[in-house]
């Protein structure tokens, strides 16, 4: 479970220091971890489900979200057409029970094109949080270990990215590759750019948890930096960092849909969330469906990435668990 | 304050400097070049095209390319000719900035009333009914894509209920009036506000819970100062300082959300002129813009830091 981390007893969160007197029974182990013991793990699953269950909004996200992604995965079994099926006798149909989103201006079937699109918009989604998460923590994590001028350029590249138009900038990449861009360059395109945030939150946190004398142990032990970055220091950053991926997941998926909107993202005929709006303005009048509903799945999922970031600052911040 | 300033300003200056170098680099780096529209023509011969590669210089290496771009611009304001129009890049956003100036102005006056005064709202009935509904709404605000919400306020409010205008500045083949224009500004600016009215007003709501929970706002109480004077002169100001953060770090944001409520709403601004250079190729136009934008970001940024020292002096001294 991504939830039991060890972070959750980080000392340098100004918790208790139980973790680091674990590690000092096994001194001479490289597994120094700071990591909670097995029975601890237990607990920490059961904390999570007791405050899941007391906050309503949270469980209702975490459902509408699992049904989200079930839908996406199971998209060819959730419906008999097939999603580029054109039926030119089935154009601009409403609403109905044969099908429950319509048809569009192809008459295709929009429910099964909504859930096709699914999988693409949470693909890119991931896989732009996975390159920030990887660029991002790759940055703190050396950024904030070693300090000095190292610190002070990659934090500089940070407050330059945040200060570029990065929305014109991928629109200007996009348009630069274009008209055969790849899914993959789109989900590289945003990743690089939504990694700032995370190099942040790393960097803060490595930085105050490499004062901690279980670090001194481990260069005591003659460990690589390598080593002591990736399993003694990144493992503390691991609650900031899901929280800032849950929104920056909300992010890409927003960016991605954007692009796909506007003809630079997810070319048609693949369906995205995105790209499936392209052309709904000019049907706006006639046929509101085809605008309604790939863009109210944006919404939904976006909505509950929101909801489910908020629940897990709240849930992992040590402030509020010592508080319950 | 003079020297905090100047720092800032210097500061600001590679930032656009290499914006504006790698799109260049990139813009160099597409297959074919620049002229990659001319090749694809069978009518221009491969010597049309070497001719045409020398006229405009592309034949000199990319940093050679930059430095005479770059020269120009900054000596003379010129930012070349569109590849499309033949027109001088530069007057062709002189005339779309005003446009995109007014809707973000307007965007950005609307978020700052509503989003503070929601925050302000929410902070002090907190826990109440009406903070829930501010709190559910404002989730929803943050959550929804700019031109979905666009989309669909011009499904009701223009094709449904016939109430405002869906594109363009003006009615056409009508006088103007002040009225007439406004009417056309308004839902564009609400679509492009709305994301952060939203964010601003859960930033305030949290920022001055935490302000309020405070000693010294205890004090201020037991001194007898009245409800208001509390909320205004000792908290607001105060919880005020990092959410001025967040709107300036939203800046950037608001500019590229005009790209797209601009392109939905044709309105006639520098993101519909960035749009329609995309969708030509028009390489000289996009670069002119995205160097224009990211001064102008860069100037943004730059006047929310120096309010930001005049408000905290912690801020001022310490650098």
């Amino acid at each position: 479970m991504a939830f039991s981390t060890p972070v959750l007893d980080s000392p340098a969160k100004g918790g208790s220091r139980r973790t680091v007197v674990v590690q000092t029974v096994h001194p001479l182990r490289d597994t120094l971890r700071s990591s909670p013991t097995r029975a601890s793990r237990g607990r920490e699953h059961n904390y999570f489900s007791s405050v899941l269950r007391r906050s309503p909004l949270a469980y209702a996200a975490l459902i509408v979200m699992s049904l989200v992604v079930l839908g996406a995965v199971f998209a060819p079994l959730m419906s008999p057409y097939h999603k580029d099926k054109i039926d030119l006798t089935r154009q601009y149909l409403p609403p109905s029970l044969d099908h429950p989103f319509g048809t569009d201006d192809l008459g295709r079937d929009i429910f099964v094109r909504v859930m096709h699109g699914g999988r693409i918009s949470l693909a890119v989604g991931f896989l732009a949080m996975l390159v920030a998460l990887l660029i991002g923590v790759a940055a703190g994590g050396v950024a904030g270990y070693y300090g000095g001028w190292v610190d002070t350029v990659l934090m500089r590249a940070v407050d330059l990215m945040l200060a570029v138009p990065v929305f014109f900038v991928i629109l200007f990449l996009s348009s630069v590759v274009s008209p055969k861009i790849s899914i993959v360059a789109v989900c590289l395109m945003i990743g690089c750019t939504q990694w700032m945030e995370v190099a942040r939150l790393v960097r803060a946190v490595v930085m105050t948890t490499k004062e901690h004398e279980f670090v001194d142990a481990a260069r005591t032990l003659g460990l690589p930096d390598r080593r002591i970055i990736v399993r003694h220091l990144l493992p503390h950053t691991t609650a900031p960092v899901l929280v800032a991926v849950t929104l920056g997941l909300a992010q890409a998926i927003i960016i991605e849909s954007g692009l796909s909107f506007l003809g630079f993202g997810v070319q048609p005929p693949t369906p995205s969330w995105g790209a499936m709006l392209q052309n709904a303005q000019s049907y706006l009048s006639d046929c509101p469906w085809i605008a309604i509903f790939p863009g109210l799945m944006i919404c939904l999922t976006v909505v509950c990435c929101n909801v489910l970031a908020d629940f897990l600052g709240e849930a992992m911040s040590p402030a509020r668990r010592a508080a319950r | 304050m003079l020297r905090f300033f100047v720092k800032r300003t210097i500061a600001i200056i590679p930032l656009v400097l290499l914006v504006s170098l790698i799109c260049f680099a990139l813009m160099q780096a597409t297959p074919g070049g620049p002229v990659a529209v001319l090749t694809d023509n069978p009518m221009v011969g491969p010597e049309d095209v070497a001719r045409i590669r020398a006229n405009f210089g592309f034949d000199r290496p990319v940093i050679v390319q930059y430095g005479l771009w770059l020269k120009r611009v900054l000596f003379h304001g010129d930012f070349g000719h569109s590849y499309v129009t033949g027109e001088p890049v530069i007057e062709m956003i002189w005339q779309r900035l005003p446009a995109t100036l007014e809707l973000m102005g307007a965007a950005f006056l609307l978020a700052f009333l509503f989003g503070l005064s929601g925050g302000i709202v929410a902070a002090l009935k907190r826990y109440t009914k009406f903070d829930s509904v501010i709190m559910l709404v404002t989730l929803f605000g943050i959550s929804i894509p700019v031109f979905w919400l666009g989309l669909m306020s011009m499904m009701l409010f223009t094709v449904k209920w016939r109430l405002l205008p869906s594109a363009g500045m003006f009615a056409l083949g009508v006088p103007f009036s002040v009225l007439d224009h406004l009417r056309h500004l308004l839902m564009p600016a609400l679509v492009l506000s709305l994301l952060f009215i939203a964010s601003w007003s859960r930033y305030m709501r949290a920022s001055l819970s935490d302000v309020l929970a405070m000693n010294y706002i205890n004090v201020a109480r037991a001194k007898g100062a009245t409800r208001g004077s509390v909320v205004f002169r000792h908290a607001v100001r105060n919880a005020a300082i990092p959410v001025l953060t967040v709107i300036a770090l939203n800046l950037p944001a608001l500019f590229t959300g005009s790209i797209i409520t601009e392109t939905i709403f044709a309105w006639p601004g520098m993101g519909r002129l960035f749009y329609d250079g995309l969708l030509r190729q028009d390489y000289t136009r996009l670069m002119g813009i995205i160097f224009i934008a990211s001064a102008l970001i860069a100037v943004l940024n730059l006047i929310a830091d120096t309010i930001y020292g005049i408000l905290d002096p912690r801020i001022r001294l310490a650098r």
